[in-house]
């Protein structure tokens, strides 16, 4: 439902040239049994699907001004697309330097990761099993996804998951003005669970896959 | 980047947050806590916004006409250099949709 919206429509067709790929070939994609244009939708997660869907907003010169990974919620989608409409001005400045171009690009991402609603933040967490697949992945090696926030009156630090808007902001900040041939998706969708099996429960090779909770706790991207 | 060592339980964190909350406004919080209680603020609109998001549903003949709309509102291009033309020619930038499936089918 993010791009069918009829804010999010107007801006497409009067702002933006539109275009779509297949990625069924690619090797970062999730499993997915599919769903039909006229099968009934339901809402989710800002960034759910990653690994299925990216959306990325180029210059005609296929430099990336800004990229989104899965779904997004039409309004902080709409809020995106006005976000990369200034990037793409940015971009074709001729008066800045390209040193200046990334560092303002940086600038502007990392903003982003403080300064939108908490509505947005609270659109943006991790579906259970993406969550506690990042957790698991977190016990044996680094990841970007988790901050650690120190609580209150000395009580140590808490590490918690990053709201999705978040993390997708603070990974594009990474990649400032990329020609899209080097845009590495793989690296900017990986988070959660590598594939979505709708709950079978194994991976596209039959391995087993961790288990996420039964319940779902009601704070469960924290 | 964060050390995997340095995790916490997260039932753990989450009761502690959400304990800590009440008496952490009672006490108005220094500044250096505005980063947590941002975060417990978020997880108390999640309770409430999130799932009104995550709860909608949409019927099925409400997708295929918006879908429809979506389609003839205007050109898909399926070629990337057919886009990269038509963005040069507007000077626009281009939105280019990667996803499993078909805008037009199974997606």
């Amino acid at each position: 439902m993010t791009l069918v919206d009829e804010t999010v429509r107007q801006m497409l067709r009067d702002r933006f040239v539109v275009g779509w790929h297949n990625i069924w070939r690619e090797d970062y994609v999730g499993q997915s049994h599919g769903y039909r244009r006229d099968q009934l939708a339901v809402g989710t997660t800002n960034g759910a699907g990653g690994r299925n869907m990216q959306i990325f907003v180029l210059a005609p010169d296929l430099t990336v001004v800004h990229a989104l990974p899965g779904f997004w919620h039409p309004e902080d989608f709409a809020h995106e697309l006005r976000l990369a409409e200034g990037l793409f001005s940015l971009w074709q400045d001729g008066q800045l330097s390209r040193q200046q171009k990334d560092d303002m690009f940086r600038a502007v991402q990392l903003a982003e990761c403080r300064s939108r609603c908490e509505a947005t933040v609270a659109r943006s967490g991790w579906q259970h099993f993406d969550a506690h697949a990042e957790r698991v992945r977190a016990r044996s090696e680094p990841r970007d996804t988790l901050a650690c926030v120190s609580l209150p009156a000395d009580l140590g630090m808490v590490t918690l998951l990053k709201p999705l808007n978040v993390l997708a902001h603070e990974r594009m900040a990474e990649r400032p003005f990329l020609p899209f041939a080097e845009f590495d998706v793989e690296g900017f969708v990986d988070y959660g669970r590598p594939y979505y099996d709708n709950n079978a429960g194994r991976g596209t090779k039959g391995a087993v896959l961790p288990k996420a909770p039964k319940s779902k706790p009601a704070y469960h991207w924290l | 980047m964060i050390s995997p060592t340095r995790s916490f339980p997260p039932q753990l964190a989450c009761a502690l947050l959400v304990t800590l909350a009440p008496a952490a406004v009672a006490a108005q919080a220094p500044a250096a806590d505005a980063k947590v209680m941002r975060t417990v603020g978020a997880a108390m609109m999640e309770a409430a916004a999130a799932p009104s998001f995550q709860n909608l549903i949409v019927s099925g003949a409400k997708v295929r006409s918006a879908t429809h709309r979506l389609l003839g509102d205007m050109t898909w291009h399926r070629r990337l250099d057919q886009a990269v033309a038509a963005a040069r020619a507007q000077n626009k930038p281009i939105v280019w949709v990667q996803a499993l499936g078909e805008l037009r089918g199974l997606t």
